[in-house]
């Protein structure tokens, strides 16, 4: 039985591209289920502690049955102010600069609380009501007239009436006065649904209903959305890793593991790596180690994008020479992923190589330095 | 024989003071040894005066081998001020037994008390208190020392608690350079005590406890002796003076113990429960002072969420951090721009939120420490009383004005005295009227002396500067050098009046901090203004001491880095020419040509110039000032090829865009060895004379030739190399050439810049241009005067230009007459 279980999984793992997290991690969910001990708020699957537990992971001197892995690098404070504020009755806005896992810690977050991360509403330009709370299967309407059977709900809709959290990703993005459609809701609690009479026309919110929506600042960011949404969330920034050797951590791993993926057998080189994690923390904060300012990229230089970066410098190394990539195979593929073409990007990183990487100790550095020709588009 | 109990604690911890209270009054013990410097111990009673803390015993040593400055700060809830009280009250006899401040050990530090393990890479406790903080979900050492620690707690529990932690902090490290010569000094102490048969009660930084503990009983038992006398020319000082909540609290950047300290005052006071209220009620107000918003709603979600926040961690009251971060949460509306302040160690960064500023500050609190009455004088106040009596200055009931020759040495001496005082903010000493820059011409001033009442109070106030006057004024200016942060112009001012106080005073480590801070200047504009300043300072700042002074020196250095950084960020092939950043080129190149003691990097700099010089992103101006300061050091003139990077013929034939950057390398050293390879476009040699820089020069002149551009670009390269353009006939030539082919029309575009180009020229060398010119021509030179000046002015010969250019479009509209006419500009 368990057997057939785990076979089932691994079919849905093959075949998906992406599991949703609560698929991804089931085995986790299951266990912490099962050993959690913690009071938890009302209409969660999880006590706070577990969550915790669950996004941070096992310290890796743990000795329980199933070791919880870490899947994000945040400080724990961060989680706890999220998850305190979903137990209260404010909705939780993440914001920060994009790549810096806001969705993928709402996503933890709501398979964790509520074992389900799919009600998500995507947001954007042409994004109406409709997809927010509910619309209607036109052929019963005609034929029946507004009744529970027609309503088609949309994520809102479902997670107020299974009490569970729903996602609003890039808020933002959407119109002014989409987003105040959420306004009633999140102060009420309720969803009134004029077409339906009776106690159908109201629908109130179960236990363990809340909203986390992610913003980032390089779009619209927060300043156009109304005050009195503002209101009625919590904020909490993500930033991009603030420690340099946590950040380097996790970019070799996840480049290791990429690489895996990608068939080359040759872990990236630990030179190449910090080249790049340190171009990518320098330009991206504006100081540089030695305290002395510069220009910020405009183009996004989060750990994931590191990440690509270093995964394409392993993947032609390997493939073109059968090494595990030089600092100007970096130089090469920091044009087109890093600054995406953009001349006044590419400027301020020519100008970084020519100047700040010269003065850098290091022999990895002077290669660099060396290499800065090969950055092209200008 | 007595039994021992050593009391491991945290400084400047409510928890570990109370504990030791408990302990003192449980045990009743015969001697309390509390960390602290032994050679206080016969000054003991001035610590039981009626102080308000927080107060602080100073120590200074100052001589040609050491410079030295310490803090010993106590507070309400400081452990050692509490073992010190309670000991009396039982009728223990309390020594400190550690190291006197100005011992060795100490080198470096500047508050005894200081939480080193935020700052010192203890392999050991770091890893140790890292590992701990991923257990238990903390985000740093603070933040677990309130979460173990401060929560309501029996006290038997908390000893044990700390007993462990520290056990386990310390392991088997052992004390080294730094830790070790306290510790043994203390363990010596401690036989000595045991030795007298009472029990003992040991107060001690909790990461000192297991050491001392393992340590004592194989000490020898004599009373450790201290080597009294400072080495030759050598000043040691120690006192007691006033201190501040904010120098407490490890968020100003201080090397201070725990955050918060109006928090933990309030905790000492209150008890958690109720402390957390009233700071949430002072963050609230001094928020609404500020005009910022906060609901009654805001506060009841700010609360809710810090209790869920304690009952999430496990706390029985609200922790520090539960209300700190219930306040980012429910009150911050916006996203931020840097992490909340508690999330790592160390002082506020900059940006951080004007919210969090104002809440952390007012966790931080206002409280100022005041000495009790018969607090011995420190001797500042007698060192300033001597000094000025020397100087005959002593200031009396009637204003008196006092006439400073600054020429005179030993009036330059009574300058500094009256600056110092000035720096300290000593009130009855005013400057009239005097030079406002070190180099100013003025050479007198005048200053207003008058005995004023609140003088002495100012003394003793700046007495935790230092002991002298000269030390207390000098660390005084230190400390404004370091709070004016990355503005170059600020800090030039301030190094300014660090020159009439004596410059060659600033220790080395705040030298260091300002050239870091220069690294961060945004203007290049600005960064000439004050590096032509501070250059003139350092070359002819005789008169007040100043020249050659090894701080203007790392600025300047540091300034010439900067501005070679910041030029090369500047953009815009159309944008006009801007004043001061071809003045700061100028000052690059003046750095380069006069500062032959400062350590630049040519090379680079060559570089820089050489890419600036070509590169069609970059106002003309700085193309032409990145050239001509090439030329004006005698610079790239080998090898180099600015004729094929776009501002040779192609530029002319309008097919820019092709060329924009290319690669150029230049062999300043002049080794000869690059090779034509190195260059990206290979041609225009043929172009005329390249035999040097001027040919060069010339030929990047006919390239800049577009009629918008040309002037900002001479602008640049005149700016750079007057003396070298009036030197080449061959690019005076060309200059002509191109101004000679100019239709009317282009000729009036470029007039206004052109104008302005060549008024970098001082008149007399105008006139020599003009003969260049005439001798160019083949014509009689002495006419050159002539040229110089028009009968009439400039915008009525614009005007006649225009009306003319409309009777010949007319006379051609009828077929009147021949439209094209040779033009000379």
């Amino acid at each position: 039985m368990a057997k057939e279980k785990a076979a089932k999984k691994d079919d849905v793992q093959a075949t998906v591209q992406r599991p949703p997290a609560e698929v991804l991690h089931a085995e986790e969910l299951a266990y912490l289920r099962e050993t959690d001990r913690g009071p938890r708020p009302p209409g969660w699957q999880l006590s706070l502690r577990a969550v915790r537990r669950f996004l941070l992971g096992d310290p890796p001197t743990s000795k329980e049955k199933v070791t919880i892995r870490r899947k994000v690098v945040f400080p724990p404070s961060l989680i706890d102010r999220c998850m305190v504020t979903l137990a209260t009755s404010r909705g939780l806005m993440l914001v920060g600069e994009p790549g810096t896992a806001k969705s993928l810690v709402s996503e933890l977050l709501t398979a964790a609380i509520s074992g389900r991360s799919t009600l998500t509403i995507q947001g954007g330009a042409s994004v109406t009501e409709d997809q927010i709370k509910y619309s209607w299967n036109y052929a019963l309407l005609v034929n029946e007239g507004p009744s529970l059977r027609s309503l088609v709900p949309a994520p809102l809709f479902l997670g107020m009436r299974d009490g569970a959290i729903v996602r609003f990703e890039e808020i933002t993005r959407c119109p002014l006065e989409v987003q105040d459609s959420m306004l009633s809701v999140l102060s009420d609690r309720v969803l009134a649904v004029p077409e339906l009479d009776g106690p159908d026309g109201m629908l109130f919110a179960r236990e363990g209903f809340n909203v986390i929506a992610t913003a980032n600042t390089r779009d619209k960011g927060v300043n156009e959305m109304s005050a009195a949404l503002k209101r009625r969330f919590n904020f909490e920034t993500v930033f991009p890793i603030l420690d340099h050797q946590a950040e380097l951590r996790l970019v070799r791993e996840e480049t290791t593991r990429l690489l895996e993926k990608s068939g080359v057998p040759l872990a990236p080189s630990e030179d190449v790596l910090d080249l790049l994690v340190t171009t990518f923390r320098e330009l991206r904060s504006g100081t540089s180690d030695d305290g002395s300012g510069m220009e910020r990229l405009s183009a996004v230089m989060s750990t994931a994008e590191a990440v690509s970066v270093a995964h394409a410098v392993g993947v032609r190394g390997f493939y073109l020479r059968g090494d595990a990539g030089t600092p100007a195979d970096l130089v090469e593929h920091l044009a087109g992923t890093a600054a995406k073409d953009d001349a006044e990007d590419l400027r301020k990183l020519r100008r970084y190589l020519e100047q700040r990487a010269s003065k850098k100790k290091g022999e990895h550095w002077q290669a660099y330095h060396a290499a800065r020709g090969l950055l092209g588009g200008g | 024989m007595g039994a021992l109990h050593v009391v491991g604690v945290r400084h400047h911890s409510p928890a570990c003071a109370r504990l030791v209270a408990h302990v003192i009054r449980e045990v009743r013990p015969r001697h309390v040894l509390i960390e602290g410097p032994a050679d206080w111990n016969e000054r003991l009673d001035e610590l039981r005066l009626d102080h308000t803390l927080p107060i602080a015993i100073f120590t200074f040593e100052r001589g040609p081998a050491r410079d030295h400055a310490s803090w010993t700060p106590f507070c309400n809830y400081s452990p050692e001020h509490v073992a010190l009280k309670v000991a009396d009250e039982v009728g223990a006899a309390a020594r400190f037994f550690d190291l006197p401040a100005w011992h060795p050990a100490f080198e470096g530090l500047r508050n005894r008390f200081a939480d080193r393990l935020g700052l010192e890479e203890r392999s050991h406790a770091s890893r140790y208190v890292e590992a701990l903080c991923r257990e238990l979900g903390v985000d740093d050492v603070d933040t677990l020392w309130d979460h173990l620690f401060e929560q309501p707690m029996p006290l038997s529990a908390l000893r044990e608690r700390l007993a462990t932690y520290f056990e386990r902090l310390r392991a088997d490290e052992p004390g080294g350079d730094r830790d070790g010569p306290r510790e043994d000094f203390m363990a010596a102490s401690v036989a000595w005590a045991m030795r007298d048969g009472g029990d003992v009660v040991v107060v001690c930084g909790g990461y000192h406890a297991p050491a001392i503990e393992r340590l004592w009983e194989d000490a020898s038992p004599a009373a450790p002796a201290l080597d009294p006398s400072p080495p030759p020319d050598t000043r040691r000082g120690s006192y007691l003076v006033p201190y501040s909540e904010k120098r407490l609290d490890a968020f100003a950047g201080y090397e201070a113990g725990m955050p918060s300290p109006a928090f933990q005052e309030a905790v000492w006071t209150h008890g958690a429960d109720a402390a957390c209220e009233a700071l949430l009620q002072r963050a609230v107000a001094s928020l609404r002072a500020k005009r910022q918003h906060v609901s009654t709603a805001d506060l009841i979600a700010c609360l809710s969420v810090a209790r869920g926040l304690a009952q999430l961690r496990g706390h029985a009251a609200l922790a520090r951090t539960d209300l700190l971060d219930a306040v980012a949460s429910a009150l911050v509306k916006d996203a931020l721009e840097v992490p909340l302040p508690w999330s790592r160690r160390g002082p506020l960064l900059p940006r951080t939120d004007p919210l969090i500023v104002a809440v952390v500050s007012a966790f931080s609190g206002e409280q100022r420490g005041k000495l009790g009455a018969g607090t011995p004088r420190p001797p500042l106040a007698a060192d300033v009383e001597a000094i000025l009596a020397a100087h005959d200055l002593d200031p009396r009931a009637t204003p008196r004005e006092v006439r400073v020759r600054l020429a005179d040495p030993r009036e330059r001496d009574t300058s500094r005295v009256l600056h110092r005082l000035r720096v300290l903010g000593v009130p009855g000493i005013q400057r009239v009227a005097g030079p406002g820059f070190a180099t100013d011409a003025e050479l007198e001033e005048r200053w207003m002396i008058v005995r004023h009442e609140d003088a002495d109070a100012a003394l003793i106030e700046a007495a935790s500067y230092g002991g002298t006057l000269e030390s207390a004024a000098t660390a005084r200016l230190e400390e404004g050098l370091i709070a004016a942060g990355a503005s170059l112009a600020r800090l030039a001012g301030l190094l300014g009046e660090a020159a009439f106080t004596g410059i060659d005073t600033l220790s080395s480590r705040v030298v260091g901090q300002i050239a870091s801070a220069v690294a961060s200047e945004p203007s290049l504009g600005e960064l000439g203004e004050a590096t032509h300043r501070l250059f003139d300072l350092y070359r002819h700042g005789d008169l007040v001491g100043a020249s050659q002074a090894l701080v203007l020196a790392r600025v300047l250095e540091a300034a010439f880095d900067r501005g070679l950084w910041l030029l090369e960020g500047v953009s815009g092939a159309e944008a006009p020419a801007d004043t001061g950043h071809l003045r700061a080129i100028v000052a690059l190149r003046d750095l380069v040509r006069r500062g032959a003691t400062l350590v630049l990097d040519v090379d680079r700099a060559a570089g820089v110039m050489e890419r600036r010089s070509v590169d069609l992103d970059a106002p003309p101006a700085i193309r032409g000032g990145a050239l001509g300061w090439l030329w004006s050091l005698g610079l790239g003139s080998e090898g180099a090829d600015w004729v094929g990077l776009g501002l040779g013929s192609e530029v002319e034939a309008g097919s820019d865009a092709e060329t924009g950057h290319a690669h150029v390398d230049v062999d300043v050293d002049g080794d000869g060895d690059l090779g034509d390879g190195d260059f990206g476009h290979g041609h225009g040699h043929g172009h005329g004379d390249v035999g040097d820089v001027g040919g060069f020069a010339a030929l990047a002149v006919r390239g800049a030739a577009r009629p918008s551009t040309l002037g900002d670009f001479l602008a640049g390269l005149f700016a750079l190399a007057r003396e070298e353009v009036l030197e080449s006939a061959v690019l005076v030539g060309a200059l002509d050439e191109v101004l000679q082919e100019m239709t009317r029309d282009d000729f009036l575009v470029a007039l206004p810049s052109l104008r302005f180009a060549y008024s970098w020229f001082p008149p007399r060398e105008r006139e020599r241009f003009a003969r260049r010119v005439l001798a160019h021509r083949g014509e009689d030179v002495g006419e050159a005067r002539s040229l110089l000046s028009l009968p009439t002015d400039a915008a009525r010969v614009a005007g006649g230009y225009a009306l003319e250019a409309r009777v010949d479009a007319i006379e051609a509209k009828y077929g009147l007459g021949p439209s094209e006419r040779e033009e000379a500009p």
